[in-house]
């Protein structure tokens, strides 16, 4: 397989390449938005924020997976660079209906009065398109539907007339099954080669095999991996950072593994953070809740778990998780792998044990017995859509007689890192889980923080926050 | 002038519906019957734009496109507080690429000194992000490479942009002199000829419902009791998903300007002044637009800068802002610090009230606190005090029901904190205080949808999690824009049109004005095209404080009742009747005296003299004339809003889980989109309640969420259940006798929510938006 800087890709179904030798206006750091909006028949997709707030960019997604199945996905178009859309279909609201004949989920926007001034409708319309087509059946319940809306925003509508549109009982599914079989077909008559792309200023690798990926890395040191570049492309967009290197994951297999066996979940680094949330709901349901709450729909559908772990924001939210859970980092060189425990792997505000040859491969997690309690908190303003204010990943075992064997209570939002309240962990340890020494020991997290004020709350309310996650955990545990 | 006498609906159906004889210009058309007997008025009507939003096919400012575009961005200070020395735009102006650069002489959009003092060569700079200079060039990046380029001298000055800071007397000043702002657009206190002291301007002690009434004093003496209590609001920002911008096509003898305004005529008007140009020689189209809410009424200052660029280079400039510029330069609903004290008898009437509010709308006037606590409520004594406090931030614009929302907040919880004291239901409270029929209707309807008889004290759910109801209500002018003119225009081909310069900007307007010409002419409303959003055609009114339907339905229906009389004059002795024996219906034309002389609608217009007829009207002044002047009419716009919440007392987090709210708005013409428009406003209430929040950093004199990352606003999961209620409430004042609920559906539900939230946890929290933090400390404050 020989690489080529050809980007190639379906538009709306026709083979559609970029090459970014040539002299074209588009870079490899190009936003799929930006590229949209440059065409004037394709200015259906708006921008509102250019930062995967608002899913006025909400595109969607089409790919085979390892089966040769289609996966159709909502994201926001603007957090992807156009070489991301390498072998994907790309489907844009102009491709799915028109005044006069409306799609399925455009009638039933139209039916419900869905639009306000309609700035946001395209986006919306795309999101309802995949939620149609991953559950045809969509008598689909509420639930379903506002979480597949939660990255759409609207100031108009107030959402109502939006999720009737999103309950509207349709026998047909988004894609009929003669566009299903063309879309697939047209993916499979895609060249398939990696990308290696050198542009005026930019170079951009993706690789397809692991060994390659691991050689640019060494090559390359200073190079900018990107997994789903939820966080990457910000630095982009809002930062006007020109990124010189980037390796791009997102097509090297090994790290899509997934495997289960009775006392493990393994999760390869590059698997999407909805792809884990489907997974893990029924063996590690904290790490579940999490997820529900984790970005929108399109954010989770682009974000990687190996992303969230590596960018090691003390506000990540799959950190404190995972250290609840205990689980072990698998990182990759040029030599060999090699296993950290995640309780060690993140080193300071944004830093990690990971060398500068190595790449997360992906997290071994021991699936805890069931009398282990492991629980996640958030609390933000919003419940959807909102970067944790302070969160916490508890876990915790009790003896016979209910006196506390293990704990571990790893806070975010409380410092520049994830970190674990060790002295109030220390004053439960081995005393009685009850109401009267959790009050106690509720006193002890301000020895282990010292939080900052910011745009979400002051030092004073995050550390109420904690004692609270704190109080809330023994109401959820407690015999 | 001829009038006669007609019988007009009066009254609210199912409550004292009954009739009203008023005089009458004699061209007015009769009277409609009430909404039940009409075919398309009051119904569910289709919007009429709705495929082209849901196909990406409708065309918003951001998506337009000419040849030969540039596309122009603003430089804007970083500073706070500055004079500017020089500003150096020689390397700008020779990057690549760049076509054309301008040095602003003057902002709009904010406060300026009443006597110009000593200005210098370049406006001093009086908050972070305001504009200083601008490029066009080929593209964005370009320009924004080129925005880099430029070189200001700044003379840093000490800034304060803290509310209560800046009242204090060694506050940096924002105007050394009195000032005034034409466009005051936040609300309450942008009254001309006050005078400013320090920072603070004022006091407002007047409104056009009058001033101070009675003898504060005595009032007091006469009172039971007294509350006494301060409320505080917090910065919006409106957040319009499409942001701010225009395109101006700048052509010899004429320019087009495509402009996301909510307004226009008055951005035709604001252009044609700063360029000195006619009138008639500026058009301004907007076809669509994503959102305004009140803030996109003006040309503004990127307009004046596309302008300047479009002339200087000779080609058309795209200059839309970009998200961070829209939150911090672009309006916000400014906040609020509202003393109220009233004193009421045992039996709930109100002896006197007393109001004192301080805001900030930063640089711009207009941080007021509304007249609802002036109107709402009987109390023979009355005075209010409200002080614009200037802050080097950007400046508030007018936003869904100015200055009220922030008054409504404070004013509803303190009628629901002096209920609890008097030991009165809420509602038995307001049905002794409050003397409006409608609101009476909306609280007992709602009540009953609601189950408000299910409210228990304050903090008696026993579990973790406490729910808790409360309800608030609130009052907004009749507004009426009277040069208002709409035309109605039929083809041969069987066309028939209604043209106005006015914009619909979400609301619905389109669909409405088909709705009334389609009731008028015996026609369906898809038979109507509606063209407007175009300065083109007969000018129209703002889109804003909910004017609109108003001020527009009326002229639309007189158009269309002046053309069907030509039209019957055409057929009338093809029928062998007389024109006055016509009528319509079913797009039949037909005598009302022998049905089988008729002509389908469309066949009349085949047998035109002419290809084409057309018939304008403008508003007429209202039935019995104005309450105020040319604007205010008569009554009021009344709602009522329940809450019920529920506080999770150990994360601190405020659910919403219903909300039923009961509004009038004259006889409503679309029930679908008056729902939606509720919806809306109820949603951007539940976001003022409970998440927005503009977070000024006082070391820098910036935003530090001016995105909408941390910005955070409603999304789908946090819509509680809400049931709306419609109360028809006719007047008799025009010939639609319609009015619009834009701002009324927003006005009570941050009260409503905040008492359900003490009725939950039985503390109050007087500061919005209630947020877990907010939460957490008043329940562990004991
Ligand atoms: C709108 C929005 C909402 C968000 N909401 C949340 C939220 O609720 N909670 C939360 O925690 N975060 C949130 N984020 C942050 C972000 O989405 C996550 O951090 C995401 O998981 C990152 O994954 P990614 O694959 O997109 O990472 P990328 O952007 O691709 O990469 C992030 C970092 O990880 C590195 N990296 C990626 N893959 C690997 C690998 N295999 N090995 C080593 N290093 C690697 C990259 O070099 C980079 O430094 C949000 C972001 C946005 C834009
Ligand atoms: S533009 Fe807002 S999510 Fe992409
Ligand atoms: S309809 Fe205006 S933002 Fe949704």
């Amino acid at each position: 397989m020989r690489a080529s800087g050809t980007v190639i890709f379906l538009l709306n179904g026709t083979a559609c390449t970029i090459d970014f030798h040539e002299s074209t206006p588009y870079t490899p750091t190009t936003t799929v938005l930006q590229f949209l909006r440059s065409h004037p028949q394709l200015q259906g997709t708006k921008e509102g924020c250019a930062e995967g707030d608002c899913g006025a960019c909400t595109v969607v997604i089409a790919s085979l997976n390892q089966q040769s199945e289609l996966v159709v996905e909502a994201c926001d178009s603007c957090l992807i660079f156009l070489p991301m859309l390498h072998r994907k279909a790309l489907i844009t609201v102009e491709h799915i209906g028109t005044p006069e004949h409306l799609h399925p989920v455009q009638k039933a926007m139209v039916d419900h009065d869905g639009s306000q001034c309609g700035y946001c409708t395209p986006g919306f319309v795309m999101s309802l398109y995949a939620l149609h087509h991953n559950h045809p059946e969509s008598e689909s319940s509420r639930e379903v539907a506002e979480d597949a809306l939660t990255g759409n925003l609207c100031r108009c509508t107030g959402y109502r007339s939006i999720l009737d549109a999103a309950l509207q009982v349709h026998d047909q599914a988004s894609m009929t099954p003669n566009d299903q079989k063309q879309t697939i077909q047209g993916l499979q008559s895609l060249q398939s080669y990696p990308l290696s792309i050198v542009s005026q200023h930019q170079k951009y690798f993706q690789p397809h095999d692991l060994q390659e990926a691991v050689k640019l890395r060494s090559m390359y040191p200073e190079a900018v991996m990107i997994s789903g570049a939820t966080d990457v492309a910000l630095k982009v967009t809002k930062n006007d950072e020109v990124l010189e290197e980037i390796i791009d994951l997102s097509s090297v297999k090994p790290l899509k593994e997934l495997k289960i066996t009775d006392h493990y979940i393994y999760l390869g680094a590059g698997l999407s953070l909805e792809q884990v949330k489907r997974t893990v709901e029924d063996l590690l349901p904290a790490l579940y809740e999490t997820l529900k709450v984790f970005g929108s729909l399109q954010i989770r559908n682009l974000a990687t778990i190996g992303g969230n772990i590596a960018s090691a924001s003390p506000i990540g939210d799959t950190a404190p998780i995972l250290m609840a859970y205990d689980a072990q980092v698998e990182l990759v060189g040029p030599q060999s792998t090699r296993l950290v425990p995640m309780r060690e792997f993140i080193t300071g505000y944004r830093e990690t044990s990971m060398q500068k040859d190595e790449m997360i491969l992906g997290f071994n997690i021991p699936i805890p017995n069931t009398q282990t309690h492991v629980k996640w908190y958030k609390i933000s303003k919003r419940k959807d859509l909102d970067i944790s204010t302070v969160s916490g990943g508890f876990r915790l075992e009790l003896e016979q007689d209910a006196t506390v064997s293990h704990i571990s209570l790893f806070y975010g939002g409380m410092a520049a890192m994830t970190k674990n309240a060790s002295k109030t962990e220390a004053s439960l340890l081995g005393k009685p889980w009850s109401r009267e020494q959790v009050e106690l020991s509720m006193d002890i997290i301000d020895q282990d923080f010292t939080p900052i004020s910011d745009a979400r709350a002051e030092a004073g309310g995050r550390r109420i926050m904690a004692r609270n996650l704190l109080l809330k955990f023994w109401t959820d545990t407690h015999a | 002038m001829d009038t006669k006498k007609i019988k007009l609906p009066h009254g609210i159906p199912g409550h004292n519906l009954g009739q009203i004889e008023r005089e009458v210009p004699a061209d007015e058309p009769p009277a409609w019957p009430v909404n039940d007997e009409l075919k398309h008025v009051g119904k569910r009507v289709k919007r009429t734009d709705a495929e082209a939003k849901v196909t990406g096919a409708a065309k918003f400012t951001s998506d337009i496109q000419l040849p030969g575009m540039l596309y122009g961005r603003m430089l804007r200070s970083d500073y706070p507080h500055a004079k500017i020395r020089s500003i150096d735009m020689s390397a700008a102006e020779k990057h690549p690429g760049v076509y054309a650069v301008h040095i602003f002489k003057n902002v709009v959009g904010m406060a300026q000194p009443a006597d110009d003092d000593a200005a210098g060569e370049y406006p001093d700079i009086k908050f972070a992000g305001q504009p200083i200079a601008g490029v066009a060039a080929l593209t964005t990046e370009i320009a924004e490479e080129a925005l880099d380029l430029i070189k200001v001298d700044y003379e840093y000055l000490p800034f304060v942009v803290d509310l209560e800071e800046a009242q204090k007397p060694e506050a940096p000043l924002v105007f050394t002199t009195n000032v005034e702002q034409d466009d005051a657009g936040g609300g309450g206190g942008g009254d001309t000829g006050l005078k400013t002291v320090g920072n603070v301007r004022g006091p407002s002690t007047s409104s056009f419902y009058g001033g101070p009434r009675g003898d504060l004093e005595k009032g007091f003496e006469e009172a039971d009791t007294i509350l006494e209590q301060t409320y505080r609001t917090q910065v919006q920002t409106h957040c319009s998903l499409e942001t701010h911008g225009v395109v101006v096509d700048w052509k010899p003898d004429n320019v087009t300007i495509y402009a996301s305004t909510q307004n226009t005529k008055n951005v035709r008007d604001e252009f044609a002044e700063v360029f000195d140009l006619p009138k008639s020689q500026v058009r301004v189209i907007q076809e669509y637009m994503g959102g305004g809410f009140g803030a996109k009424h003006s040309l503004g200052n990127f307009g004046v800068m596309a302008g300047y660029l479009a002339k200087k280079s000779g080609r058309p400039i795209k200059l839309m802002l970009d998200r961070r510029e829209e939150h911090i330069s672009s309006g916000n609903r400014p906040n609020s610090i509202h003393y109220l004290k009233i004193g009421a008898r045992k039996d709930g009437k109100l002896t006197a009230i007393q109001q004192r509010s301080y805001g900030t709308a930063g640089v711009g006037l207009g941080a007021g606190v509304g007249r609802i606590a002036q109107i709402m409520y009987e109390s023979p004594n009355f005075s209010t005090e409200q002080y614009d406090v200037f802050t080097h931030a950007g400046p508030g614009a007018a936003w869904r029901a100015p200055g009220n929302v922030q008054g409504c907040y404070g004013l509803e919880q303190a009628m629901d904190e002096l209920a609890e004291k008097l030991n009165l239901d809420p509602i038995a409270l307001r049905d002794v205080t409050d003397t409006s029929e409608i609101r009476k209707v909306e609280r007992h309807r709602g009540a009953e949808t609601f189950k408000w008889s299910r409210r228990k004290l304050p903090a008696s759910d026993p579990g973790l999690i406490k729910k808790g109801l409360g309800m608030a209500q609130s009052h907004w002018p009749r507004i009426v824009h009277i040069d208002s003119t709409a035309e109605v225009r039929a083809f041969r081909d069987g066309a028939v049109e209604i043209r106005s310069a006015v914009q619909d900007i979400g609301t619905g307007t389109k669909t409405v004005l088909s709705q009334v010409v389609a009731e008028e002419l015996g026609l369906k409303p898809e038979d109507i095209t509606v063209r407007i959003g175009d300065t083109l055609f007969p000018d129209g009114p703002p889109s804003g404080g909910s004017i609109v339907t108003g001020s527009i339905t009326p002229p639309a229906r007189n158009a269309a009742y002046k053309l069907k009389l030509q039209l019957f004059d055409q057929v009338a002795s093809k029928l062998e009747t007389d024109a006055s024996k016509l009528a319509v219906d079913d797009g039949q034309i037909m005598s009302t005296e022998d049905p089988s002389k008729k002509i389908a609608f469309k066949e009349a217009l085949k047998e035109m003299r002419t290809g084409q007829i057309s018939a304008t009207a403008s508003r007429s002044d209202d039935y019995g004339g104005f309450m105020v002047g040319n604007a205010i009419a008569y009554g009021g716009l009344g709602s009522v809003q329940f809450a019920e919440v529920s506080v999770d007392t150990e994360t601190g987090f405020v659910k919403v889980e219903k909300i039923v709210a009961v509004h009038s708005c004259g006889r409503p013409i679309n029930i679908t989109q008056i729902e939606n428009q509720i919806n809306g406003g109820v949603i951007q209430g539940l976001g003022y309640a409970l998440y927005e929040d503009r977070v000024m950093d006082n070391e820098t004199g910036h935003q530090m969420n001016s995105n909408f990352d941390q910005y955070k606003m409603p999304l789908s999961l946090e819509i509680p259940d809400i049931e709306i209620l419609i109360v028809e409430d006719y007047s008799g004042r025009s010939s639609t006798d319609a009015y619009g609920i834009g701002e009324p559906a927003n006005i009570a539900t941050a009260a409503a929510v905040a008492n359900a939230v003490y009725n939950a946890i039985g503390t109050r929290i007087f500061e919005i938006p209630i947020t877990p933090e907010k939460v957490l400390r008043a329940l562990n404050k004991v």
